[in-house]
């Protein structure tokens, strides 16, 4: 039995993290500044694909409003919540050996890293609250909002379990520093491609049906795209709850190769610089 | 001028042996850095396979207007990039001594003392899709065509130059400095097709934040679609602020403390 109870570490770190994540609360206003331009730019070019159709024009089963709709959405989420950054800093800390500094500490460090992660995440959502409010209002004649209550409830929950599977799949890709050493450049080329699965670049449904139907099935839909089909009311009640479900499903899968791939990759670390 | 033109060919030519040394590396940057223009041409694909244009461009000209963002802002980051982002650490620690030293235009060595070949097989690439769309576009090939666009990928490049080096010289003032990032966001505006922008937008992106005339000029000019007030505008707004970087520089210069040496 340790010390010091483990709640109080969680709390420590939790504490590390929301302090670490206000002390760039200057490069967070220049985050917004330069996410609103491709922001804009995807709203502008929707809006003229959709205008040269006429008004009553329907993309994949999506209005104008509820495409324009997509990109604000997704927009706020990003604003909050960007774990991605966790397969960065991993990356980082096996290459450098930084990591072990870590490992004498009593904690689990990937436990350690969902810590950092959701405070930053916290403090993220609620510095987003004001710009989104602004951005919500401005568009107050496009937005689309969810019709009812359980879609609120829904929404809110796919989002949260929406992040636990990016920071998983971070966490995951990260850790594969163990076995490459030099993996700048597969970030560099895995970053983009999960912005497309998620469905960060356009909604799904715009690519033919059949590798829409594989896409679905993959983790990423289910970070972004799926909480976002919900609040548009794209899903029914019993549509959403299998998508919940599928949700729970790969934080569970990706929390065993995470597990899975620490084990194994601590065995084959070298504690470069140490 | 042709002494510049032959001591930037040896500036480029010993980067160039540098960069061999680690020759292994080409492929791998080709294959990590070409990845946004994949995403971005996937991107449109996917559009067109719901809608035949966007604001009056058609698929190709679309692409063809993709391609040219690449090549162009991969031309820039071969050439000046690395040194534009160099600047203000050459401010601050004094390193700017070196280049006032040397006998030729200090602006000149700033800008282009070293290239970057990691955007060479990019730009390489978005010339090959330049080419590839154009035979899709079945648009008749006509040497003015070919020639009016080459001048305004240069205009271009010239036109984002010299906006960059405006911006990076006011380091001299402010230290910390993120206009580049920024600016390199607007050019995203650029890349889009010109129409989609409301007018008034459109007009200020012609007129104010020249992003239009940037990357949409060239294809535009390729096509015939460039009116020759808007063009006349472009190469002279470039002229224009070619000058006044130079001006700036130098006003800007007398304020160099030469910290730290």
């Amino acid at each position: 039995m340790s010390l010091v109870p483990r709640w109080r570490v969680h709390l420590k770190v939790i504490s590390v993290g929301i302090s670490d994540a206000l002390a760039y609360r200057g490069s967070f206003l220049l985050g917004i500044v330069t996410s609103l331009i491709p922001l804009i730019t995807s709203l502008l070019l929707w809006s003229a694909i959709y205008r040269a159709g006429g008004t009553g024009l329907v993309i994949a089963g999506f209005s104008l409003n509820q495409m324009l709709s997509y990109y604000l959405v997704m927009n706020v989420l990003r604003l909050a919540g960007t774990v991605e950054d966790a397969q960065w800093e991993v990356t980082q800390q096996v290459r450098s050996g930084a990591l072990n500094n870590i490992l004498l500490r009593p904690f689990n460090y990937v436990v350690m890293q969902w810590d950092l992660r959701m405070a930053a995440v916290g403090v993220g959502a609620l510095l987003a609250l004001l710009p989104a409010a602004i951005l919500f209002f401005v568009a107050r004649s496009v937005i689309v909002l969810p019709a009812s209550g359980w879609q609120w409830g829904a929404f809110a929950v796919s989002t949260l379990l929406g992040i636990q599977i990016s920071f998983l799949v971070s966490i995951c890709v990260g850790l594969s520093a163990f076995w490459f050493l030099e993996t700048s450049g597969f970030l560099m080329t895995v970053f983009p491609l999960q912005m497309i699965l998620s469905g960060a670049l356009f909604p799904l449904e715009l690519v033919p049906g059949k590798l829409f139907a594989v896409l679905g099935l993959l983790p990423w839909s289910y970070t972004t795209y799926f909480p976002l089909q919900v609040y548009l009311g794209r899903v029914t009640l019993m549509q959403a709850a299998q998508g919940l479900g599928m949700q729970a499903f790969w934080i569970a899968a990706l929390a065993g190769v995470a597990a899975l791939m620490w084990r194994r990759g601590l065995r084959r670390y070298e504690a470069v610089g140490g | 001028m042709m002494r510049i033109l032959s001591i930037w060919a040896g500036l480029v030519k010993n980067c160039l042996v540098r960069e061999m040394m680690f020759r292994a590396n080409f492929a791998v940057i080709l294959l990590t850095t070409s990845w946004w223009f994949v995403m971005n041409v996937l991107m449109f694909q996917v559009i067109f396979g719901h809608v035949n244009e966007i604001a009056g461009w058609s698929k190709y000209e679309v692409f063809f207007l993709v391609g040219a963002g690449h090549t162009i802002m991969g031309i820039f980051e071969t050439f000046f990039i690395m040194n534009l982002t160099r600047v203000p650490d050459m401010i601050r620690t004094g390193e700017m001594d070196f280049y006032l030293l040397k006998p030729v235009n200090t602006q000149f060595l700033v800008s282009a003392r070293y290239a970057d070949f990691e955007a060479v097989p990019n730009t390489l690439l978005g010339f090959a899709f330049m080419g590839w769309c154009v035979i899709k576009l079945r648009a008749a090939f006509s040497l003015p065509a070919l020639a009016s666009f080459i001048v305004f990928v240069l205009n271009g490049v010239a036109l984002y130059y010299a906006i960059m080096f405006i911006s990076v010289t006011l380091s001299f003032w402010f230290m910390r400095f993120h206009a580049m990032s920024v600016w390199w966001q607007l050019t995203g505006l650029g890349r889009q097709p010109a129409e989609i922008f409301p007018p008034k937008l459109k007009f200020v992106l012609t007129y104010c934040i020249p992003m239009l005339v940037i990357i949409n000029f060239p294809v535009k000019a390729y096509l015939g679609r460039l009116p020759l007030a808007a063009g006349l505008w472009g190469l002279g707004l470039t002229a224009a602020l070619l000058f006044f970087s130079s001006w700036f520089f130098r006003f800007a210069l007398r304020r160099y403390r030469s910290a730290s040496s």
